[in-house]
């Protein structure tokens, strides 16, 4: 009898000690099962961080930001998870259709307590993230790498991660104020900026710029060409996804009188799986290409290498010289 | 007489407002250098293309927009006999927003959002006629056919807002649909002023019958009048100011409800005093609307949100005034 309920004890032991407790970004604690077999995301943001842990037979649904719309992207993406496309959800994602898919464990944005509240009703761990800040983004590679069972690999990415922000940080601390261009970051329109509160500015300053929307507040803004005149910025960056093309602003009249227009430094940010300027691990890839257009030759890294090594150690992913070319646009 | 004086002042009001606001903007201009933009003198390039490239063209475009608007809404609310409806009561805005979400989510460039917006927007009202046609076309069906085919076009938006991708798409079509003019230039600007002249030429011409068409439509027969031709002539004009307006500065709200209102507080029923009345306190009330909306933050405020804020507590003003009277709504 004793023996029975030592069995049972222990069986008990066994099961809780394999779930796992994560608190997540939202700062909720989060059950999660022990190597969930089919896993979701209902938030762009999160799906990068995913994919740097598990293969594509783990994620049953996700979304996909800014993927579908960039062709070297999609062929890249095919090699790394050939089903995605069928996996894309569109829309307000609902708990029914995670259920439906069969999602074990999802993960979702701060933005989603809400689903996250339907999905625990139903018994599906949702785990939240919200990534605006260098810190945020390795606590959400942990918080991702810690639900995943992959905690020594998460510890491994974070590293790297870390290692590139250091070593750009290290090469543009120095540079003076006066040296330093003033920046401004276009979305989705051309009136349409980043503000000072978003990771794009952080990633602007990091790379030895100085962001001309610093003090606003917020996502992303809504401008008039005045505004944009009054900041007058030596550098336009356009984020990799936005219908704005640098032609459409260097041939317009008004922009002209901006100065990055009138020295043609109107830079569209390189894409691959995922866009650079987002709240994600390569996003340290945008700041080594910002850092070098805002000065040339002051960051020791290869750029081009470190690309490679990226993908590869993120998403062990192989790279051709092709398609590193055309990323680069050469 | 002394209404005609009144009337004649409404009608010029808005011309010292488009010179004052020529002075407004985020960049600080003085009146010298707004003069000599204006009338060729010495000025540096970029002031001479601020004030004559987005200045002008979107001060004219605001004018045009509050005068169609109030205007249609006068003329809908004499022949509807309804003092609640507006210029948008056949589903013209709905019309345009779906019109334009459409545009973006096919990514078809500014012109196109100008361009499918105008086509929806006279694509629902020319629904909305059609319906209270086939219901036998009194005025309460065509205003039930309005609200329907307004309701419809709006879940129609609704539709194509779920499936927009909610980071490229999705901030573009939301803020289309609160309004705003910061993206007007003189291309946007001619087609909106060709249909303004057919259309407020085209009232103003038969604001003299309007009063007629507000009698029963018994009344109006027995007195030989054309009712229906001339309704739908009415219909036909206000939707297209309405139509154009729109497609240009987005939905914008209670323009078309509260300035008929307003003017007829100021000039009375009268549509041969109201008509012309309407259109210059619409365009004065839309430019100051605007001035706020481009001036007051580094953002630009959408001018749903200023006219919805505005206006209620005004029209609040001017119900409880009229109640104090003693009068009801003609």
């Amino acid at each position: 009898m004793r023996k029975l309920i030592f069995g049972i004890l222990a069986v008990f032991f066994v099961l809780g000690a394999a779930q796992v407790t994560v608190v997540d970004q939202a700062g909720r604690e989060v059950l999660v099962p022990p190597h969930p077999a089919r896993i979701a995301s209902a938030f762009g943001v999160a799906t990068p961080y995913l994919y740097c842990f598990v293969g594509g037979e783990k994620i049953v649904a996700a979304r996909y930001l800014g993927l579908p719309d960039h062709p070297l992207s999609r062929e890249v993406m095919s090699r790394i998870d050939p089903a995605y496309a069928e996996k894309a959800l569109g829309g307000e994602v609902t708990a029914e259709e995670l259920l439906a898919k069969g999602a074990e464990l999802v993960f979702a944005g701060l933005k989603h307590r809400d689903l996250a509240k339907v999905l625990g009703e139903i018994g599906i761990p949702t785990i939240l993230i919200g990534p605006e800040t260098f810190a945020a983004v390795r606590e959400a590679t942990l918080i991702i790498g810690q639900a995943l069972g992959e905690e020594e690999r998460a510890q491994k990415l974070v590293a790297f991660y870390q290692e590139i922000l250091d070593g750009v940080a290290a090469a543009t601390r120095e540079i003076p104020p006066e040296a330093r261009p003033k920046v401004l970051v276009l979305g989705t329109s051309a009136l349409r900026v980043a503000s000072g509160e978003m990771y794009q500015s952080r990633m602007v300053e990091l790379a030895g710029g100085i962001s001309v929307t610093q003090g606003l507040p917020g996502s992303w803004q809504n401008v008039n060409i005045e505004q944009v005149l009054i900041w007058n910025p030596d550098v336009i960056i356009i984020v990799p996804y936005s219908p704005v093309e640098p032609a459409d602003l260097l041939r317009d009249q008004i922009w002209a009188a901006v100065e990055a227009v009138k020295t043609g430094r109107v830079y569209k940010m390189p894409q691959l799986l995922f866009a650079w300027d987002t709240p994600i691990p390569e996003s340290i890839l945008g700041i080594l290409w910002m850092a070098a257009l805002f000065h040339p030759g002051r960051v020791p890294l290869d750029f081009e290498e470190t690309i490679r090594a990226f993908y590869q150690e993120f998403y062990r992913c192989t790279l051709s010289a092709a398609e590193l070319s055309e990323l680069l646009g050469r | 007489m002394r209404r005609a004086g009144l009337v004649l002042a409404l009608c010029l009001l808005p011309l010292p407002i488009v010179f004052g606001s020529l002075l407004l903007g985020r960049m600080d201009l003085g009146a010298r250098e707004v003069w000599a933009s204006l009338l060729g003198g010495a000025v540096p390039e970029t002031v001479r293309a601020l004030v004559l490239r987005v200045r002008l063209p979107r001060l004219l475009a605001a004018a045009l927009v509050g005068a169609n608007l109030a205007v249609s809404g006068a003329a809908f609310q004499g022949i509807f006999r309804n003092p609640l409806v507006e210029s948008r009561i056949l589903g013209v805005s709905a019309g345009a927003g779906l019109g334009a979400a459409l545009a973006m989510v096919l990514r078809s460039g500014p012109l196109g959002i100008q361009g499918l917006s105008f086509i929806g927007g006279l694509l629902a009202a020319g629904l909305a006629m059609l319906l209270g046609t086939a219901f036998g076309g009194g005025i309460l069906v065509l205003v039930l056919s309005g609200v329907l085919v307004n309701s419809f076009f709006s879940s129609l938006v609704s539709l194509v807002k779920y499936f927009a991708d909610p980071y490229v798409q999705l901030p573009g079509i939301t803020f289309w649909l609160m309004g705003g003019l910061s993206t007007v230039r003189w291309a946007d600007f001619w087609p909106l002023a060709a249909a303004s002249a057919i259309g407020l030429g085209g009232l103003l011409l038969l604001r003299w019958r309007l009063n007629l068409l507000t009698l029963s439509e018994a009344e109006a027969q027995a007195l030989g009048l054309p009712v229906k031709r001339l309704r739908f002539l009415t219909v036909a004009l206000g939707t297209l100011l309405t139509a154009a307006s729109v497609s240009v500065s987005g939905v914008v709200g209670w323009i078309g409800l509260i300035v008929p209102h307003a003017a007829r507080a100021l000039v009375g029923p009268d549509h041969l005093f109201l008509i012309p009345a309407a259109a210059g306190l619409g365009a004065a009330v839309l430019l100051i609307f605007d001035d706020i909306a481009r001036t007051l933050l580094p953002t630009e405020i959408p001018l749903d949100i200023l006219t919805g804020l505005i206006g209620v507590p005004v029209f609040f003003l001017l119900f409880m005034r009229q109640i104090r009277k003693g009068g009801g709504w003609r």
